[in-house]
């Protein structure tokens, strides 16, 4: 995975398939589903979002939270990504149909590594909400390069660097993205 | 073509022009949109040749995407023209020496963002719409943001639309979704 991390291009990024064991993936999406998402826009998005899980009152989501947190946890992070990391941010977000994150970097004060895990469900590429990462000329985005669509129970990681660009593609049609996401510090 | 011959002629009307200045200096930050700007033969032939452009996507990620028009030449006769430039004097109150001006289509995907720093700083911005059978939920409406504050600029066919932009005014195009289909706005962006 340490390997896999570092040579994946356009920058350092790696899908964790399967990463719950599928019963707890879909206990806690019922869990995530009752949070209150409140809807997100400016120029550059479009979605729906938690509070931070870490507030949440929802013994499932706090039994995640606790676990995604764990020193443990960050320690395997640490591992796989080179970096050593002492805490996690955590929120819920949904897309919807015509939701979207245009091309951003998610650079800010402490980030190492973001992260997304996906619990939606049977998404296609057709139906939008891909992530996509772009690579870099000049020490600037250049175009796509990799595009992943949001597969029930994986998990995300990238490096937040100057070369991070990326964005979330329009969700088109009926099906939600639901995920839990956030930063690495 | 003359200014006065393609302008609706409630523009032309010396009263109309006074209040419309009033209502523009009372804005903050002053702005305002006149509907039904061209006549409406002159604002159907416009579109229907723009259409006919062969036009290609620019895309910077983090900036904007959109397809560049050529400048027509009637777009220029009117955007350009003294009798164009003495209207935004007197609504303005401004002298207006020189116009620049470009034209951009945007359809589904299409967008600009805040932090574009060619569009940053003072400056007094105006748009022209061509927009037929376009819904507001499709998106593409320029909004303007101040402290937090938003002023939106829907897109709505034949409107002409003035913002005094201030330095701590910042402007998109706000993301274009799915529902826009193959359809599309465009518009002749102009600031002095």
């Amino acid at each position: 995975m340490e390997i896999q991390f570092v040579n994946n291009k356009p920058y350092k990024h790696i899908i964790i398939n399967n990463f719950l064991n599928d019963n707890k993936a879909k206990a806690l999406l019922r869990a995530l589903k009752k949070e209150k998402f409140e809807e997100k826009d400016s120029d550059l998005f479009q979605f729906r979002q938690t509070q931070e899980l870490k507030y949440s009152k929802n013994k499932i989501v706090c039994e995640f939270y606790r676990f995604f947190s764990s020193r443990e946890f960050l320690d395997l992070i640490g591992k796989i990504t080179g970096k050593k990391l002492r805490k996690v941010d955590m929120a819920g977000t949904l897309y919807i149909d015509t939701d979207y994150l245009l091309c951003h970097d998610d650079r800010l004060e402490g980030r190492k590594i973001a992260y997304v895990y996906y619990l939606s469900e049977d998404f296609k590429e057709k139906d939008g909400g891909s992530f996509v990462l772009f690579d870099s000329k000049n020490k600037k985005v250049n175009k796509a390069a990799k595009k992943y669509y949001p597969k029930w129970n994986s998990l995300l990681l990238f490096e937040v660097s100057k070369k991070s660009w990326h964005e979330v593609e329009e969700v088109v049609g009926n099906k939600k993205r639901y995920a839990i996401g956030g930063w690495f510090h | 073509m003359k200014f006065s011959e393609i302008v609706n002629n409630i523009y032309l009307n010396k009263p109309v022009l006074d209040k419309i200045k009033k209502s523009y200096l009372k804005s903050d930050p002053n702005k305002l949109v006149l509907r039904g700007f061209l006549k409406d033969n002159i604002y159907q032939s416009l579109y229907n040749k723009l259409k006919k452009q062969k036009i290609g996507r620019i895309k910077i990620p983090d900036r904007f995407s959109f397809k560049k028009h050529d400048l027509l030449r009637e777009v220029k006769d009117l955007f350009e023209n003294k009798e164009f430039k003495e209207f935004l004097s007197a609504i303005t109150g401004k002298e207006v020496k020189k116009i620049n001006l470009e034209m951009r289509e945007y359809g589904w995907k299409d967008y600009t963002l805040l932090h574009d720093s060619e569009t940053a700083g003072k400056r007094i911005e105006f748009f022209f719409i061509f927009a037929p059978n376009w819904d507001d939920f499709y998106g593409g409406s320029k909004i303007y943001e101040k402290k937090g504050k938003a002023y939106v600029f829907s897109p709505i066919g034949n409107s002409f639309c003035l913002i005094n932009k201030k330095k701590d005014v910042l402007g998109f195009l706000q993301y274009i979704n799915n529902y826009a289909g193959s359809q599309s706005i465009i518009l002749v962006e102009g600031w002095i």
